[in-house]
């Protein structure tokens, strides 16, 4: 393959993965409008995952999803960030560095959970080691502000689902701004 | 009980006439009121088969942490030289009561073995542990021993003891004060710490690095994991915590429900650490997985090799600046990821193992994909990737980026027990970053190429059970196994070898499992491959991505 190929291949493969290409694999039905314009910065922590969810968001950012090209980006710091997005159980020794990363976003500060684990479902729910409490008082602050936060299922999700809940929130049905807090 | 057994054996080096004597005295100082002389009867066992050993005491004691379900039997021998013997054991519950048998057999061994070192007296358990977990060993055996008294405990994060501290900063870390003996003086001003973690962008995964730097170079490297306990093993032995409803399914259920979590151990390799466990648990069941099974379960491992290969090649061409080849390769991990979930509907392989075979509705799917060869768009996908993968092993600046970075040597790599490319990459060349990425280059063409070999010989492969006949026959195998005995299973995958230890209760539930993630060796690999070598920080990325490194495999 030679470098004019490869450019042109990486182009119309990374690229070309359009907002309804994302809505389909994400198993949302037709076209829904077009992203807001304005940009989500993600501050990614990883409290206790096996290591799929993060796989998959990372997925998420590159291509062929390449959601910095939808405005999506996963930035180094707190404190530029409007969506504190975590994989992974909560376990206890990681409750004081997710808070405090919490605490350092600059509000609004949204929730984005991203597997079953940071759902509060799957395998890990009931692990000793695992602070569930910690989890729902996160929750439960982010709502009371007034803020939105989307839980993301599946063990773990596709990037396509990742991307689709960042972007069309709402669409995601119960899962998004509802989590079950009983 | 270490302290009853150490004060006893002082007691009967000093020639007490009483053994019980002094054990009640012990036993109302102290108020262990669980503890349990065993009648005599096993005292005139072994006097009768001539051992030249006299009993002195035999000591049953009911252990909180194992529900009482097993017991840990202390004997306290004298040989005829006077030499004390104290051994342990773990026996079940039920099997205690006609110990006498089992006090001969032990007192037997007993005496064909040389004189005990501290090494043997250790019970079982932690001489195993010791031989597959020698780093952790290093650190701390009682680390093992409090897994089950503190589930919060994170053994690298919380250390109340000074005596530890030290044991641990002498593998892991310089001591506060001491000289450093690599010639960098660290009262200079340019000496500092830079820690990174448990949340940091470059590590991805909770763990705490502590550089500490002369300017730009990295004079050592201090890691602290155990952030991320999960409680991965107590999840998987938590049934046989609780109390049966149904004593014919209970091991059945147990062992499919530890699959599922096992699988879970590590997310980038969930099939190496699913075909360890269900390898541990097929031995305890004397089951044997059918040739096309087996078959299948290479073909899943050989998948998901080619998924790591391809995402650490692509890191590495990032590492060289070459984006563009990044993204071809990342794009096609991602083809690669939707054509599984289309065969096996899971992208990242979870559940498509079962115990004994693969899954119903895998197997189905991969024979009918694979019966011709490799499928098409696998085939050309994998055309391309390599194709792209021989070029940019030709670029110079990857190359000159990688070249005799974070060289790693043979002795490093047998003294910590490393594994997977590092270990290879030590023994192959130079052990650097280039050396890993070529191994991965080869790797890549090598699933290739048995993915190919596999295909071709499905069709003929024999399979004769039906998932209900091999339900069945793990249903009888595991009521059938023998309770508290070890068995290993092991898989090499994408990273390196998944050990799995496992021990089974009587119903044949999972009674205590051990998994060792081939990451965990290759951490210490890690801060020695970085320490007194004048290895410029900004090379550490590079490094660190080339270990393959991860935390959640190993529950520390």
């Amino acid at each position: 393959m030679s470098a004019k190929e490869t450019l042109h291949r990486w182009f119309t493969t990374s690229k070309d993965l359009s907002a309804r290409d994302i809505r389909a694999r994400a198993g949302l039905p037709g076209r829904g409008p077009p992203p807001e314009s304005d940009s989500l910065w993600l501050r990614h922590v990883n409290p206790g995952s096996c290591g799929a969810c993060t796989l998959e968001l990372t997925a998420a950012m590159q291509p062929p999803f390449d959601a910095r090209s939808m405005g999506v980006d996963v930035v180094l710091s707190p404190r530029e960030a409007d969506v504190l997005a975590i994989t992974g159980a909560l376990g206890k020794a990681m409750v004081a560095p997710v808070e405090r990363t919490y605490h350092a976003m600059p509000e609004p500060r949204r929730l984005l959970l991203i597997g079953d684990c940071a759902c509060g479902r799957g395998p890990f729910a009931s692990a000793p080691c695992v602070d569930e409490g910690a989890r729902r008082a996160l929750v439960e602050e982010t709502l009371s502000a007034g803020e939105r936060v989307v839980e993301i299922h599946g063990c773990p999700p596709a990037p396509a689902k990742i991307l689709a809940g960042l972007l069309w929130p709402d669409e995601q049905g119960a899962q998004a701004n509802a989590p079950d807090l009983e | 009980m270490s302290a009853l057994v150490n004060h006893l054996r002082s007691e009967i080096g000093e020639g007490a006439s009483s053994i019980h004597e002094t054990y009640e005295m012990w036993r109302q100082e102290h108020g262990h009121h669980h503890f349990a002389i065993e009648p005599r009867r096993g005292l005139d066992l072994v006097a009768e088969h001539g051992t030249g050993l006299s009993l002195a005491l035999a000591v049953a004691v009911n252990e909180e942490a194992l529900e009482e379900r097993c017991r840990k039997l202390y004997l306290v021998l004298r040989d005829p030289e006077g030499e004390v013997i104290t051994l342990e054991e773990m026996v079940p519950r039920g099997e205690i009561q006609g110990y006498a048998r089992w006090i001969h057999e032990r007192a037997k061994e007993a005496i064909e073995r040389p004189a005990p070192n501290p090494d043997e007296r250790r019970s079982r358990e932690d001489r195993l542990m010791t031989q597959l977990f020698p780093y952790l060993a290093e650190v701390d055996e009682r680390l093992l021993d409090k897994r089950y008294e503190q589930p919060t405990y994170a053994p690298f994060l919380r250390i109340t003891d000074p005596a530890l501290e030290e044991q641990l900063q002498l593998c892991l870390g310089p001591i506060e004060g001491q000289p450093n003996v690599r010639g960098i003086d660290p009262s200079s001003d340019h000496y500092q710490k830079l820690v990174l973690g448990p949340i940091h962008m470059m590590i991805g995964e909770p763990s705490e690095l502590t550089f500490s730097t002369l300017g730009e170079q990295i004079d050592h490297l201090s890691i602290k994991l155990g952030y991320a306990r999960r409680g991965v093993e107590a999840l998987i032995e938590a049934p046989s915590r609780t109390e049966a409803t149904s004593r014919v399914n209970a091991g059945f259920t147990a062992c499919s429900n530890g699959l599922w979590i096992a699988e879970r151990a590590a997310g980038d390799i969930p099939v190496t650490h699913g075909i360890a466990y269900c390898h541990a648990i097929e031995a305890h069941a004397r089951l044997r997985p059918s040739d096309r099974d087996k078959s299948l379960r290479m073909l899943l491992l050989h998948l998901e090799q080619i998924a790591g290969c391809l995402r650490d090649i692509s890191l590495s061409a990032l590492d060289g600046t070459l984006a563009p080849e990044a993204s071809l390769l990342q794009t096609a991990r991602e083809e690669l990821r939707v054509m599984v979930e289309t065969w096996t509907h899971s992208r990242s392989l979870m559940g498509a193992l079962c115990l004994g075979g693969v899954e119903d509705h895998v197997a189905t799917s991969l024979l009918s994909h694979f019966r011709d060869g490799l499928p098409k768009p696998l085939q050309t996908l994998l055309d391309e990737a390599l194709a792209l993968v021989d070029k940019l092993m030709n670029v110079r600046v990857l190359h000159d980026r990688l070249s005799g970075v974070g060289a790693v040597s043979r002795n490093v790599c047998e003294k910590y027990g490393a594994q997977g490319v590092v270990a290879r990459a030590s023994l192959k060349g130079s052990g650097d970053a280039l050396e890993r990425l070529k191994l991965r280059a080869h790797d890549l063409r090598a699933s290739h190429d048995n993915l190919k070999t596999i295909a071709k010989s499905l069709p003929k492969l024999h399979h004769h059970k039906t998932r209900a006949a091999l339900d069945r026959a793990l249903l009888e195998g595991l009521l059938s196994a023998e309770p508290y005995t070890y068995k290993l299973g092991s898989c090499e995958g994408s990273r390196g070898e998944v050990l799995t230890f496992l021990m089974l209760d009587p119903l044949g539930r999972p009674f205590r499992i051990k998994i060792r993630d081939p990451s965990l060796p290759n951490w210490p690999v890690l801060a020695e491959a970085l320490t007194g070598r004048g290895v410029q920080l900004s090379d550490f990325p590079v490094i660190y991505r080339s270990f393959q490194l991860s935390v959640a495999g190993h529950d520390l």
